[in-house]
């Protein structure tokens, strides 16, 4: 991607704010250099006799007579000052408005590629390389930062330092011309130690997040490497990336250093060449040479800014891309986006001729799959592992979209309806809860955001799991990262609740009670059994026994629908069903 | 020449030792004079000589002649696409 693009793709998306800052910096410059400018007569004043002059002190004199102010040390020294603080200040507003700018920038590009993630299917989350996004959010995020504020930075420093020079040709072109020759020639070989250390610099960077990356998945493994008794190859490996990360930061900090202290001569050499040229060979005042030697001695650190920022948005142009690519994938594949609301449900679910593959495979994983659910119904999906069964439920909930046939409730396709109104209809609880690590309060009030505490009880309630919360700290209760800390089967009667809680007319329950041991599972159902026949449920488990209560079973194998019915029926038929629910002995 | 033997004659040119004294399972921990600063070399003379541009992540892995030539192969199937 070219940089012209990235500018326009990210700083012009406020293109006042960004004239604005050019514009602040533009006066900046201004001030800076006239500044440099207002010690001319000051200078001239304590070195040279009167009628030997600088062009500036003459020119600074002619005004002032021309306003009838006579010149005198102390305004020059009160104008000089008076620079000086216009020069300060100017500079410390520019550089905070571009700090801002860059913040606001950066809020925007986030904003766009994380409002683009979710609003896309949840193929996308699955299809993603694993970390991937997590990477792109924590690291690249920070990098795109550092490219917007480097362009920025650019766009600064190449400000002042044409005044600068602008300045010191204007005083003396010949002079200023020799000095820019001779700081190219002997500063030429930094360019070359210069690009070694901003490599090892990147890879000390990379190191590091190797070694982070890695200690991360020891503590997500903690459990496996403790029980396995695997701490010192963890160690051991732990070790290793630290190592490699010590060698390249140990190099390249010393190069920095060593980079600084040895310019260090080569600066003073220049300037001395320049001094000893300007007063014994060109013949200069001193005036002029410190006023070009001054703006050299500023602009020559602005120069090396310019290049370190440029192979620094060099770099980080990459991250902008990984962040541009993520968002391009996400609305490669949105979510439907209808506009009618639906605000209640009156009577049947309707599923026809439902097909699916997942990208990048040609198998079907759902062929030609039909049913009927009616409002109050009990549907029970069985099937084996592997069958289909969450992907048609996500079919269901609309955050895939089926490439053949349709899925209508009371009659409307629910791909013209707006999917918030939909999604309030049904309470859904997945197949693996993660809860948020905060209360049990605040987890239950993301489903409902305005709910009262009596509300979040009474949900607790029906997911029978008031009493353990009430022996713990009420709803204060802490659940830990992912909702470690609470128990497996409070996780999901939690989950439950959080969908009981928004009080929809649907409920859709994917493997409930499949994790748990038998006494979770009965409070599972037990709490499902007390909704039965208020909510119209659809509920999947690869246990039979959860189905016998149900109006309907689907019995779902590779993709297809094998059998439908109740169970009295789907025993009654002797089928696949029967010799199953026999094997459980159910029957 | 070979890839591989490309390789090994930028490693022995910038390393400093002798061509043969380098083979495939050659790496910085086998090499004593192969340190931070002459990976860096090699990166850039191979980025240059093969006109691609390696990934700052894949940088670190650059210190066995193996992975150098894994890395090089994917980079150069990257650059022909
Ligand atoms: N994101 C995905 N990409 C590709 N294939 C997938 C994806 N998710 C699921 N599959 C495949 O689709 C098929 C159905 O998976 P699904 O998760 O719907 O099964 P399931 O019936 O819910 O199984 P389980 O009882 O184990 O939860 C499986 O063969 C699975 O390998
Ligand atoms: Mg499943």
């Amino acid at each position: 991607m070219k940089i012209r693009h990235f500018i326009r793709e990210t700083l012009l998306l406020k293109p006042r704010v960004f004239w604005g800052n050019l514009a602040l910096l533009t006066l900046t410059g201004f001030a800076e250099s006239m500044s440099v400018v207002s010690l001319a007569p000051i200078l001239d004043f304590y070195t040279a006799e009167s009628d030997a002059n600088t062009g500036v002190s003459r020119l600074l004199r002619s005004q002032l007579e021309s306003f009838g102010i006579q010149p005198s040390i102390e305004l020059y020294f009160l104008i000089f000052i008076g620079f000086i603080v216009m020069k300060s200040g100017l500079l410390f507003l520019s550089q905070v408005s571009i700090l801002h700018f860059k913040y606001d920038v950066l809020g925007v590009v986030v904003k766009r590629a994380t409002n683009q993630v979710f609003h896309s299917q949840w193929s996308f989350f699955t299809n993603l390389q694993q970390g991937l996004l997590m990477n792109a959010f924590s690291r690249e995020i920070g990098a795109v930062g550092d490219l917007i504020g480097s362009v920025l930075r650019i766009f600064a420093n190449s400000f002042r330092f044409m005044f600068y020079i602008g300045l010191a040709m204007y005083i003396s072109w010949d002079l200023t011309l020799i000095a820019i020759g001779l700081a190219a020639v002997l500063l030429l070989p930094a360019k070359l130690i210069f690009k070694k250390s901003y490599r090892l610099g990147g890879l000390s960077t990379a190191t590091a997040g190797n070694f982070q990356e890695f200690l991360m998945q020891c503590v997500s493994n903690a459990k496996f490497i403790i029980s396995h008794s695997l701490q010192n190859s963890a160690m051991d490996k732990l070790n290793e990336k630290y190592k490699e990360h010590r060698k390249y930061t140990i190099s390249s900090q010393t190069m920095d250093q060593g980079h600084i202290l040895l310019n260090e001569p080569l600066v003073w050499a220049i300037l001395i060449s320049i001094i000893y040229i300007s007063i014994e060979v060109i013949g200069y005042k001193i005036t002029e040479t410190a006023i070009v030697l001054y703006t050299l001695k500023t602009s020559l650190p602005l120069a090396t800014g310019i290049l370190v920022s440029w192979t620094g948005v060099k770099r980080s142009v990459p991250s902008y891309e990984t962040i541009k690519k993520i968002e391009g994938d996400a609305g490669a594949m949105p979510l439907s986006v209808g506009s009618v609301n639906k605000t209640s449900f009156v009577n049947k679910i309707s599923v026809e001729s439902l097909k699916y593959c997942y990208s990048g495979s040609s198998e079907e994983v759902l062929k030609n799959i039909s049913f009927d659910i009616f409002k109050g119904q009990y549907l029970a999906i069985v099937g084996p592992s592997g069958s289909g069964k969450s992907t048609l439920i996500d079919l269901v909930m609309n955050i895939q979209t089926p490439p053949q046939g349709s899925i209508k409730i009371d009659g409307m396709d629910i791909r013209d309806l707006d999917l918030g109104s939909y999604h309030k209809l049904i309470g859904y609880v997945s197949q693996e809860n993660f809860l948020f690590n905060s209360s049990v309060r605040e987890n239950m009030q993301w489903a409902k955001s305005d709910s009262t505490d009596t509300e979040i009880w009474d949900a607790l309630k029906m997911a029978n799991l008031k009493d353990e919360m009430q022996n713990a700290d009420g709803l204060n209760t802490k659940v830990g990262t992912g909702g470690f800390k609470i128990s497996g089967g409070q996780r999901q009667r939690l989950s439950l609740a959080r969908a009981i809680l928004r009080d929809p007319p649907i409920l859709v329950l994917d493997e409930a009670t499949s994790s748990l041991d038998s006494k979770s599972e009965f409070e599972i159902k037990d709490s499902i059994g007390k909704l039965i026949g208020n909510k119209t449920i659809i509920s999947i488990s690869h246990r039979l026994s959860s189905s016998i209560d149900a109006d309907q079973i689907l019995f779902l194998k590779e993709g297809r629908i094998v059998e439908l019915g109740s169970f009295a029926e789907l025993v009654e038929s002797r089928g696949e069903f029967f010799d199953l629910a026999r094997l459980q002995g159910l029957v | 020449m070979t890839r591989e033997e490309e390789v090994i004659q930028l490693i022995s040119d910038i390393v400093g030792i002798a061509k043969d004294e380098i083979d495939i399972h050659s790496s910085a921990d086998s090499i004593e004079s192969w340190d931070s600063i002459k990976q860096i070399e090699i990166i850039s003379a191979l980025e240059e000589g093969y006109e691609i541009e390696i990934p700052m992540d894949q940088m670190p892995r650059m210190s066995s002649v193996q992975t150098i030539l894994e890395i090089l192969d994917s980079s150069c199937s990257e650059a022909e696409r």
